[in-house]
């Protein structure tokens, strides 16, 4: 092994061809299209950008992008952190069960997750006729919006918790409740400052993906003009009536998103890293 | 404030394997108790047992006269020292120390001035004064140990359980908590059970040691009590070192090989026997069992000479002086003879 690493680590040519060509691709396939979205948003001018994201459906599909993920994200983080406490510390009969499900939407495209629910609540579905006699809507709808959106961005809490939960073990929440604190004591005094990072972690990816999510969405919302259209929905129905510059406006709020995003979770990272060191040598003793 | 802990017909399995196999065990108010026995015997699962920590499938455990089936682990208030401290990882030694006053219901909390006041004693108590800021990343193994010991003692409580106290520590810090853990226990008098593989260290530390095998508990006793009078050979070969001879009793009197007889013989045992002999007991002499030497090593201030005999087990273990005329003529490979002064007989 240590023969091959010297080999490669003597041919500099290689070293450099491979760069080049990660650069290159990374270049290409993501920051040239990045960049795009907002060199063709903003080619009208600054003024007429600023017009296209204060039109009444811009602003109707921000709105509704922004209520989704308000309510989203904070069900997934209880229910996340419900589901990750229970797979990391406890052993019960279907815990290998739960752990796969909570997987289950990573491997299952979201257009399948849009049309289950469809199926479930639409019209002609199992439960729609009777939430239609409740005066209930579902599908092309915000709730119905928003159960294929809590599908989509279910497994980004809980993935995050479940390692770290397990490695911290449960030794400090055994000796809290034995000094006399109560359960919830325990959990807002030990267990979530010791997974504050990664659960932030997880609330950031699962917020940027409730935010952008397309394919479940496009599905169940039926697409109607400032009532039913996220964001990502609105860009695309934009693009689709040849609205270039329009569509991009609001796609580059989108990208902005993402680059935040992309920022807090280097933030994170960083902060988790130094505390896990801090914590490192109190583990390892 | 401390109270006697009765442990009664404990039973405890893990699926198919039985943990605990029906363990009593009595330690009285302000009693020092050692749990001795090897990984796997039970004995943190009889520790974390007590403290509610698992579940038990039979007998039942109190506290002086409650019975603490079912009781939570808040209204047990028992003191745990975990083997790796389980320190909260975000809180300095103070706040440590102080999470068992500051966690007690509204009406039962004492003020904060006397929570301050309690912390700095119970600080000063186990020597950590001025350390107070500190997080358990920022202190020695030896220390978190005291901040532990610390934290558990500041909820008063009943009973002070302590899982393998010295387990993670090097050899010197062991030795001294050692000895300090022995004068806090007489100033503070809280009844005490602690956990330990080492049997040296319940030996020195406990009142009463308890030993544990397979789930089960083969002798409870002072230390004296169990060096002197093993309960089985297991406890014998537990407790201290000890040569295996194969020998024969009858009427009461011990013999190895066809000759020897055994001037000292403790056991109730007939015919077949397994006697077991601490190196102290046994010696190089003119006549006696016959064997070979097959190595010999400086042990301490003497030699340790190793003999193969056919009416031994393993290895025989002899100590000597190293100007002992017996010993300087046992050569590897050179026929010696070995008297064997006292013995513990056991059925073969």
């Amino acid at each position: 092994m240590r023969g091959a690493d010297a080999g490669l680590r003597e041919r500099p040519a290689a070293r450099a061809l491979l760069l080049v060509l990660a650069f290159a691709f990374l270049a290409l396939f993501l920051a040239a299209p990045l960049a795009i979205v907002f060199v063709e948003a903003l080619r009208p001018g600054l003024g007429a950008y600023l017009a296209h994201l204060a039109e009444p459906d811009a602003r109707a599909a921000m709105r509704l992008t922004l209520t989704v993920a308000a309510i989203c994200v904070p069900i997934n983080v209880i229910v996340g952190l419900a589901g990750a406490w229970a797979i990391a510390r406890f052993r019960f009969r279907g815990r290998n069960l739960l752990v796969t499900l909570v997987d289950l939407p990573f491997s299952v495209s979201p257009v399948i997750a849009g049309l289950v629910y469809v199926l479930l609540f639409g019209a002609q579905g199992y439960f729609g006729p009777w939430l239609k006699a409740q005066g209930i809507d579902v599908i092309f709808a915000l709730p119905g919006i928003v159960l294929a959106t809590l599908f989509v961005t279910f497994p980004f809490v809980a993935r995050e918790l479940i390692p770290h939960m397990e490695t911290i073990g449960s030794s400090e929440e055994e000796a809290a409740l034995l000094l006399g604190a109560s359960p919830w004591r325990m959990f807002f005094a030990i267990v979530l400052p010791n997974v504050k990072w990664s659960l932030l972690y997880g609330v950031l990816l699962c917020n940027a993906r409730a935010m952008g999510e397309f394919g479940a969405v496009a599905v169940v919302s039926g697409r109607i003009r400032g009532e039913t259209t996220t964001m990502p929905l609105h860009v695309e129905i934009l693009y689709n009536e040849y609205m270039g510059a329009a569509s991009f406006a609001t796609a580059s709020l989108l990208a902005l998103l993402a680059l935040v995003t992309l920022a807090a979770k280097a933030g994170v990272e960083w902060r988790f890293a130094k505390s896990i060191a801090a914590q490192a040598p109190a583990g390892s003793e | 404030m401390s109270v006697a802990l009765v442990v009664e017909n404990l039973e405890k399995r893990f699926g198919e394997f039985p943990a605990l196999r029906g363990v009593s065990l009595h330690v009285a108010p302000g009693e020092l108790v050692a749990l001795l026995g090897p990984s796997g015997s039970g004995k943190t699962t009889l520790l974390r047992a007590v403290a509610g920590l698992e579940q038990t499938e039979g007998g039942r455990i109190l506290f002086g006269d409650q019975d603490a089936t079912g009781l939570s682990l808040r209204d047990r208030r028992i003191g745990f020292v975990f083997q790796h401290y389980a320190l909260f990882a975000r809180m300095n030694a103070f706040e440590n120390v102080a999470f068992g006053l500051r966690a007690r219901p509204r009406g039962q909390r004492p003020p904060d001035s006397e929570i301050r006041a309690r912390v700095s004693a119970l600080l000063d108590l186990v020597q950590l004064r001025g350390l107070e800021t500190r997080f358990p990343a920022q202190l020695s193994g030896g220390q978190k140990q005291r901040v532990a010991l610390a934290r558990a003692l500041a909820i008063e409580p009943r009973v002070l359980l302590l899982d393998e106290p010295f387990g993670a520590l090097d050899a010197q810090v062991r030795r001294d908590l050692r000895r300090w853990l022995r004068d806090l226990h007489q100033r503070t008098g809280h009844t005490t059970l602690f956990v330990t593989h080492d049997q040296e260290e319940a030996m020195e530390l406990a009142d009463r040691v308890a030993i544990l095998n397979g789930g089960l508990l083969e002798q409870v006793g002072a230390p004296d009590e169990i060096y002197e009078n093993p309960a089985s050979a297991f406890v014998c070969e537990f407790t201290g070192e000890a040569n295996r001879f194969l020998g024969r009793v009858r009427g009461g009197r011990a013999t190895i090989g066809d000759a020897f007889d055994l001037p000292h013989m403790r056991g109730p045992v007939e015919g077949d026997a397994a006697l077991l002999v601490r190196p102290a007991d046994v010696a190089l002499a003119s006549a006696g069992v016959p064997g070979v030497v097959s190595g010999r090593r400086r042990h301490g201030a003497g030699l340790r000479i190793e003999i193969e005999s056919p009416h031994a087990r393993g290895i025989v273990e002899v100590d000597a002086r190293p100007d002992d005329a017996l010993a300087q003529a046992a050569r590897i490979g050179a026929p010696v003879f070995l008297h064997v002064a006292r013995a513990h007989a056991f059925p073969a």
